[in-house]
C-alpha cells in the first residue's frame, strides 16, 4: 500500500511532559484519515511536527518517502497544505488578497485559478469584505482555500469543524468529500467530534496519551461496530441449528453466548426454540457506535 | 525561494496601513520641522542651512522603527500566517532574513520620505546646504546603517516572541532606553574639564568680581572616559547624536560602520539560531 505519511516512534516532550510517546501512524494515499482522540491526546502536537512548526524530541516521520531528517523534507512539504488549529489568514485582507499573497509565496507568476478556488470553497461573493468580518465557517473555508492554493495532494486539517454551526459543518464536510473523491486529495483530519468524523473518514487512527492505540479502516470499524443480538443459554446447539437453517450470520463467543447479526425474527425464534425445550438465559440488542468503540478502546475517564 | 518570500512580504508591506501612516507622518514631520526652523530663523534674523535637520531622523528613527517593526513582524504571529510560510516549505533562515530585509526597506523609506519632505521645503527657504556632497553622502549612509542596527535589534525581539503586545513594549522600552542612556553618556562626555574664569557683578560689594578657573568635578576622565567614548561610538543612539548633532568638529567616523555591521551580524545570527530551534504554535 502506498502511504503519503508514516511516522516511526515519534516522541515530543515539553520539559517533563510527554506529549507524543512512540507515535507511529500510516496514512494511505487517497484516504480521508481521521485522527481520533480526546483533548490533550497529542493530535495537534503530531500535526505541528509534520508541518515543520516544531521538532520531534526523538523518532522521525516520512512524507512521500522522504525522511524528516533529510534536507529534502522542506521540498516535500510544498506538496502539502494545512490548517493548524485556527486558519492562518491576514485579517485585514479580503479573501482574494489572502490568496494573492499565498500565490506570491508559492511563486506563481499570475493570479489564475484564484476565482475558481474561491468558488470551490463557496467564497466567490465575499467581494471587499475583510477576513476579520467573516464568520468562523467562512474563515475555515478560506483557510482551506489557502491550503489548496499550492495544488497539494495532501492536506492536514486540525479540528476544522470546532466552533462551527450545523450549516458550517455540512459545508466543510461536503467540501472535504469533494476534494477527496473528485480531486483525489489525501486528507488528514483530526477531531474529537466522532459522529462527524464517521461521516467522512475512510481510515482511523485512535490516539490516547500521545500514542496511536489502533489504526483501522472504516470498513473494519463498521464490522466491529455492527448491530447484533446477544443470546445466552445453557446449551446453544438448538439455537445454532435454527440460525443455520435461516441463513443468519453469527459468532459463538462462548459455550453459553452467541452474537447474532442480521435481521432476526425474535418471535419466530423464541417460539420455535421453546418447542424444542430451549431455554434462553438472556437476549439483548447491542450496537457499538464509534464513540463507544473509542471509549472501550481507550478506557473511561483520564487518570491524570 | 527567498525571492518568493520577499515578493509576498513586500506585497504585504505595500498593503499595510501602518506603513503608509508612517510614510505620511515622516513626510509631514519633515515639512513641519523645516517650516518651524524657518520661522525660528526669522525671529532671530538668522539663516540656517537647508540640511540642518536632515539627520535628526537618526535620533527619533529608532523609536519609529521600534513601533513599526514590532507591529509589522508581530502580525505574522498574531494572524498565524508565519505557519503558512513554514508549512509550504520555506526555511526558517530565509523567513527571518526576509522579515529583516523588508522591515529594513520600510525603515529606510521612512528616512527617504522624511528627507524629501524636509529638503523640499527647507531648500527654497534657506537656499544653501551646510554639508558638502561628500559629507551628505557619509551622513546618509551612516543614518541608514543606524536604521539597519535598530531594525536588526527589533526584528530579533519580534521574531522570538509571539505576543505582539509584549514585543511592542519591549521594543519601545529598548529604543527609549538606548536613547536616554546615550543622552546621559553624551552629556557626560561634553562636560568641560575646567570651568573657565568667570566675571560677575557682586551687588553687595558693588564691584565686578572674578571667579578663578577650577576643575569640573563632574568631568569624566581616565578609563571611565574611554569606556564612555567607546559606548558613545558603539551604540546606535550615540552615533545618531553625533551624526544629527550639527557639531562644528567632524564627528562621523568610519569605525561606526564596523560597529554597526558587528551589531547587525550578531543580532541576526543569534536571532536565526534561536528562531530555527523555536517551537511554534
Amino acid at each position: 500500500m502506498d502511504y503519503v505519511l508514516t511516522s516511526d516512534r515519534l516522541c515530543k516532550n515539553y520539559r517533563s511532559f510527554k506529549a507524543l510517546d512512540n507515535f507511529s501512524v500510516h496514512i494511505p494515499k487517497g484516504s480521508i484519515y481521521g485522527l481520533v482522540g480526546r483533548n490533550g491526546a497529542g493530535k495537534t502536537t503530531f500535526i505541528r511536527l509534520i508541518c515543520g512548526l516544531q521538532r520531534p524530541s526523538s523518532g522521525n516521520y516520512s512524507l512521500y518517502g522522504v525522511n524528516s531528517n533529510s534536507s529534502k523534507i522542506e521540498k516535500q512539504r510544498s506538496r502539502m497544505g494545512a490548517v493548524v488549529e485556527t486558519p492562518s489568514l491576514f485579517l485585514d485582507m479580503t479573501a482574494k488578497d489572502n490568496l494573492i499573497h499565498q500565490y506570491k509565496l508559492l511563486g506563481k507568476p499570475d493570479n489564475d485559478g484564484i476565482d475558481e478556488l474561491l468558488k470551490l470553497v463557496g467564497l466567490e461573493n465575499t467581494g471587499k469584505k475583510k477576513a476579520k468580518n467573516f464568520s468562523l465557517g467562512m474563515k475555515q473555508r478560506l483557510g482551506i482555500a489557502v491550503a489548496l492554493a499550492g495544488n497539494p495532494d495532501f492536506i492536514v486539517l486540525d479540528e476544522p469543524i470546532n466552533g462551527l454551526d450545523p450549516q458550517g459543518i455540512v459545508e466543510v464536510r461536503e467540501l472535504l468529500l469533494k476534494l477527496n473523491q473528485e480531486m483525489g486529495i489525501t486528507i488528514l483530519i483530526s477531531s474529537h467530534i466522532l459522529d462527524e468524523l464517521s461521516r467522512l473518514a475512510t481510515n482511523y487512527g485512535f490516539v490516547d496519551r500521545g500514542h496511536i492505540v489502533k489504526e483501522i479502516s472504516a470498513e473494519e470499524l463498521e464490522n466491529a461496530c455492527k448491530k447484533y443480538i446477544s443470546v445466552k443459554a445453557e446449551n446453544l446447539n438448538a439455537l445454532l441449528r435454527y440460525l443455520d437453517n435461516n441463513n443468519l450470520p453469527y459468532t459463538v463467543i462462548s459455550d453459553e453466548e452467541a452474537q447474532i447479526y442480521g435481521k432476526l425474527d425474535i418471535n419466530d425464534c423464541v417460539i420455535s426454540l421453546h418447542n424444542q425445550g430451549f431455554k434462553f438465559l438472556s437476549i439483548s440488542e447491542h450496537e457499538e457506535s464509534l464513540e463507544s468503540y473509542f471509549i472501550n478502546l481507550v478506557g473511561g475517564k483520564y487518570d491524570d | 525561494m527567498m525571492i518568493k518570500l520577499f515578493r509576498s512580504e513586500y506585497g504585504r508591506l505595500v498593503k499595510s496601513k501602518i506603513f503608509w501612516v508612517s510614510v505620511i507622518g515622516c513626510t509631514g514631520f519633515g515639512i513641519c520641522l523645516s517650516l518651524y526652523m524657518w520661522w525660528m530663523n526669522s525671529c532671530f534674523s538668522y539663516v540656517s542651512p537647508a540640511d540642518e535637520n536632515v539627520f535628526i531622523f537618526s535620533t527619533f528613527g529608532g523609536i519609529l522603527s521600534a513601533v513599526f517593526t514590532s507591529l509589522f513582524v508581530g502580525k505574522l504571529y498574531s494572524d498565524g500566517t508565519m505557519r503558512n510560510q513554514i508549512i509550504m516549505g520555506h526555511s526558517r533562515i530565509k523567513i527571518y532574513l526576509c522579515e529583516y530585509l523588508v522591515s529594513l526597506l520600510a525603515n529606510v523609506m521612512f528616512f527617504v520620505f522624511y528627507v524629501i519632505g524636509n529638503i523640499s521645503v527647507a531648500y527654497p527657504l534657506h537656499k544653501y546646504f551646510g554639508n558638502t556632497p561628500k559629507e551628505m553622502l557619509m551622513k546618509s549612509l551612516l543614518t541608514i546603517a543606524i536604521i539597519a542596527v535598530y531594525t536588526a535589534i527589533f526584528v530579533f525581539i519580534a521574531m522570538l516572541n509571539r505576543n505582539k503586545a509584549v514585543v511592542a513594549i519591549i521594543c519601545l522600552l529598548s529604543a527609549f532606553g538606548l536613547l536616554f542612556y546615550s543622552m546621559i553618556i553624551e552629556s557626560a562626555l561634553r562636560q568641560p574639564k575646567i570651568y573657565e574664569d568667570e566675571y560677575y557683578y557682586d551687588t553687595e560689594k558693588d564691584a565686578i568680581v572674578k571667579e578663578e578657573a577650577f576643575p569640573n568635578p563632574n568631568y569624566v576622565d581616565g578609563k571611565k572616559r574611554e569606556v564612555y567614548e567607546f559606548l558613545n561610538d558603539f551604540l546606535p543612539a550615540g552615533q545618531s547624536f553625533q551624526v544629527g548633532g550639527n557639531y562644528d568638529e567632524p564627528t562621523v567616523n568610519d569605525i561606526f560602520f564596523l560597529y554597526d555591521s558587528c551589531i547587525v551580524l550578531i543580532t541576526t545570527l543569534g536571532g536565526v539560531i534561536v528562531y530555527k530551534r523555536k517551537d511554534l504554535k
